[in-house]
């Protein structure tokens, strides 16, 4: 090939790669703000249909300016609406759906979309009694019909072989029955008593079990069709204070405050809200500062530049709690087998150290792991032990291992945590006064969550680890207490004592509200007695605020942008 | 020519298919979905039955067979976690990272290029000072550190530039400059080095005895043979690109594939994983046979036969 040739080829490529570079370039370009929610001409919709047009994502510069718009920051969210589906919609799904039971501003149960719910004399039925002036987003009424569908969808026939939602699967095996019984009452008949139950139809759980669902929306589809479903991922139509105007995945959710919505002392009063998935910590504070945000979770280090800003700080408070998971603690050969040791490393923390650690706003050694100050069954017994380490030294010496002789290497698994901050140094704080105080060669191995979480709950490899983690905070306790204290035959549980098995099993029946607080406050201060699971108190969330903010009041355990409806702006 | 091509697109396949294979038992041996979706609250009876419901309760075989399979329809598979077909969120995410994958990259060359001939030129002027201090520090910065700096700077503090998330040509400019700044010292060092090599060669000196003007000698006659390795380093560079940088992505709230696959290996989302991992070594085993054959075109001294 001669140059004269050499260069036509090299032309007409060059060319060719252009062309192709060019069109690259305007797929990327065209499709700067990709939006999922598309006119819906083959789903359900009334005059008032949500909609979606395409728009561009708004400039965040020019989103928090407005009077009107407030702008929040999670660092990331599930993505999947349906309960039977998600893994935790807290960052959206609070505010954007409708639940049958809600909570008031102490986390104390109040009517949502259901204004009376009931419990047959065996324990067994719960009746839900629905509201008649609650309406979904596209203006058409919630109905007992909506609320039939949506648990015959979650925990009905068919639903525990399709569920990716752990709660679905836990509460499908339970449930024996589904029907409506008047026209505006539905009835769920478990077969073992769901004390429970209206805590799950609550919105203080993360599961989001009690929202309602728009039945219309599956018309023509199986109730558990996967396409059906991830079309209405894309466009959720709920009966929240908050309705969904626009949708980019895993990037933004625009919101508008809901007019109809039927509690208007509940109403969001700001007019649009715009939630954003921003994983990096520094950069939710650098928006704050540069007012691109107006609400997002930061750490104490960026308090002093927030407010330099003109901003502030909201604590949001017992947000996650520590728990510590001794596994295979029945295993006779196992150390922590025996009390004295579970007691001895309990006595053995100085809460000094930890609150040293993390700032005496953001950690508080109160409650026994789950059970927070604002939980049911929460007592001052639950809190922490007292730091006593000559009383630590003489109880492991009772187990059989003074100064930690023969007792072997002790395995901590942890992990690095969104929902408490420095878990892994916490972690190794503790690791330093087992050392020091009982002798014992501790060792710390920050790991990846799931693997740990496999290991746990599908093996015994892990046995004689302990497991040092966090986990949000919540109002009621029963199922967690049924896993870990109740179930013999799960693989993750606390214990083999047939005894705490039987007293679980007795406290977790008991329904009425007064009764039931007290008969969990028993079982709770027996088994933190026993020392299986231990804690050592909970966080409190720092929300940073910016300048627009006058006020807001996040509801305690929530861990997501709760009770927007108090937000004030300046 | 022919030949070569044929036999790099069928060692292209096997690449790939032992892509696939590593990637599937590396992820599928460290964890699954099932633990990532299990609630504190629940047990191992939850647990398996959510493995049951994800596919995973099969004999590890048979879910690559199954992989497999739906590879020769382009079917990653739905993801665990979100529901929706892989390839699915794949493509949503792919105008997100060629935006700015090619922006980086046309910055690396519009800048790196000319830096570095100007610094050969200008050897052990300023011009090459400033040359070789930008690309020391374009290389020893960590991306994540200097993607913060810069959002703290333009963002927070000058308040020029949006700190956060993807949407006109303002949200474009610092994380196009951040990516970018890597590639760039690459090119500079590269283009300076190569540049001056080709200075140095008989034929540039013949040129410049014959009186030719130096603006002649050097973008006429030197830089045609400066550039062959620029050529080659850039394709590379394209090839990493594409694949997103997984931590300008997370810093500045990116919506691109590097995120995607962070999220897909973080809750073991195999499909995603999947999807996300064979997709990047698509894009390198593209982008390096597209580069070797320029490379021919371009330097008629090479022949692949």
């Amino acid at each position: 090939m001669n140059r004269l040739q050499l260069k036509s080829h090299l032309l007409s490529r060059l060319v060719i790669l252009g062309i192709a570079s060019a069109l690259l370039m305007s797929i990327a370009c065209g499709t700067a703000t990709e939006t999922t929610k598309s006119s819906t001409s083959d789903t359900p919709s009334t005059s008032s249909g949500v909609t979606a047009k395409p728009t561009s994502a708004p400039d965040p510069k020019s989103a928090a300016s407005g009077g009107d718009k407030v702008t929040i920051l999670v660092g990331g969210w599930g993505g999947r609406f349906a309960p039977l589906y998600n893994s935790g919609c807290h960052a959206f799904g609070i505010n954007h759906g409708g639940f049958l039971v809600r909570s008031d501003e102490n986390r104390q149960a109040i009517p949502g979309i259901a204004t009376d719910w009931q419990v047959s004399d065996d324990g067994l039925t719960w009746t839900f009694t629905i509201r008649d002036n609650a309406v979904f987003h596209d203006g058409t009424p919630v109905t007992a019909d909506d609320v039939e569908f949506t648990w015959l969808q979650t925990w009905g026939p068919g639903a525990l072989e399709v569920a990716t939602s752990s709660t679905a699967i836990n509460n499908a095996k339970n449930t024996a029955k589904i029907e409506k019984t008047g026209r505006n009452q539905v009835s769920v008949t478990h077969n073992d008593v769901a004390s429970g139950f209206p805590s799950l139809m609550s919105d203080f759980t993360g599961s989001c079990h009690g929202l309602v669902l728009p039945k219309k929306f599956w018309d023509g589809a199986d109730i558990h069709d996967q396409d059906r479903a991830v079309e209405y991922d894309q466009n959720p139509i709920a009966a929240g204070p908050l309705k969904m105007l626009d949708l980019i995945p895993d990037e933004k959710m625009a919101f508008e405050s809901f007019e109809d919505y039927y509690d208007k002392d509940r109403q969001i009063p700001i007019k649009y809200v715009d939630l954003f998935k921003v994983p990096d910590l520094a950069t939710r504070a650098a928006a704050l500062e540069a007012g691109d945000a107006d609400i997002a979770p930061v750490s104490l280090d960026e308090q002093s530049r927030i407010e330099k800003s003109g901003g502030k700080l909201i604590w949001g408070p017992e947000a996650s709690y520590f728990r510590i998971q001794l596994l295979g603690a029945w295993m006779p050969d196992i150390p922590f087998s025996k009390k004295e040791v579970r007691q001895a490393m309990q006595y053995a923390l100085d809460m000094d150290q930890f609150i040293a650690l993390y700032g005496e706003e953001v950690f508080v050694p109160k409650g026994w792991a789950y059970v927070t100050p604002a939980s049911i069954g929460y007592s001052k017994e639950l809190d922490a032990y007292e730091y006593n380490p000559e009383k630590a030294k003489e109880l492991l010496a009772q187990a059989g291992f003074p100064n930690g002789e023969g007792f072997g290497p002790l395995i901590i698994n942890t992990w690095h945590s969104q929902g408490v901050p420095f878990l892994p140094e916490s972690a190794e704080l503790a690791a330093n006064m087992w050392r020091e105080v009982l002798g014992i060669q501790a060792e710390v191995r920050v790991g990846d969550e799931v693997a740990i979480k496999k290991a746990a709950n599908s093996s015994d490899t892990i046995y004689g680890q302990l497991i040092w983690r966090d986990n949000e905070a919540r109002v009621d306790g029963v199922s967690i207490t049924r896993s870990g204290f109740g179930d013999p035959s799960n693989k993750g549980r606390a214990h083999e004592d047939q005894a705490i098995f039987d007293a679980t099993v007795k406290a977790l029946s008991v329904i009425p509200p007064v009764e039931k607080d007290q008969a969990l406050r028993e079982l709770y201060q027996t088994i933190r007695e026993e020392g299986y699971r231990f804690s050592i108190g909970y966080v409190n969330i720092p929300w940073g605020a910016s300048s627009r903010i006058a006020d807001w009041k996040p509801q305690p355990m929530a861990f997501y942008p709760s009770a927007l409806h108090t937000i004030r702006l300046k | 020519m022919k030949r070569f091509i044929v036999v790099r697109l069928a060692q292209a396949a096997l690449t790939l298919w032992l892509l696939s294979l590593a990637v599937f038992l590396s992820v599928h041996l460290t964890g699954d979905p099932a633990a990532y979706l299990l609630g504190p609250e629940l047990g191992s009876q939850e647990y398996e039955q959510l493995k049951k419901n994800l596919g995973l309760d099969r004999p590890l075989i048979v879910q690559y067979g199954d992989f497999m399979w739906g590879l020769t329809h382009l079917d990653f598979g739905r993801s665990a976690v979100k529901g929706i077909p892989a390839r699915d969120l794949l493509l949503q995410r792919l105008p997100a990272t060629l935006e700015l994958a090619l922006s980086a990259f046309v910055l690396s060359i519009i800048v790196g290029v000319p830096i570095g001939i100007l610094s050969a030129v200008k050897r052990d002027t300023i011009f090459d000072h400033f040359g070789k201090l930008f690309a020391v520090v374009g290389i020893a910065a960590p991306s994540f550190w200097v993607a913060i700096m810069g959002i703290l700077l333009f963002g927070a503090i000058l308040g020029w530039l949006p700190t956060f998330g993807r949407g006109g040509l303002d949200h474009l400019i610092l994380p196009a400059c951040v990516l970018g700044w890597a590639s760039m010292a690459g090119m500079v060092r590269l283009a300076r080095s190569s540049m001056l090599e080709v200075l140095d060669s008989e034929y540039v000196k013949f040129a410049r005895i014959k009186g030719l003007k130096e603006s002649l000698v050097i973008w006429k006659h030197a830089l045609k043979n400066a550039v062959i390795p620029v050529l080659t380093f850039g394709g590379l560079t394209l090839a990493g690109l594409l694949n997103g940088s997984v931590a300008i992505e997370v810093v500045f709230a990116w919506p691109g594939i590097g995120r995607l696959m962070l999220t897909g290996i973080q809750t073991r989302d195999f499909p995603i994983v999947q999807a996300t991992v064979l997709a990047a070594g698509f894009f390198y085993i593209v982008t390096a046979l597209i580069v070797d054959i320029l490379y021919a075109y371009v330097n008629p001294r090479i022949r692949y036969d």
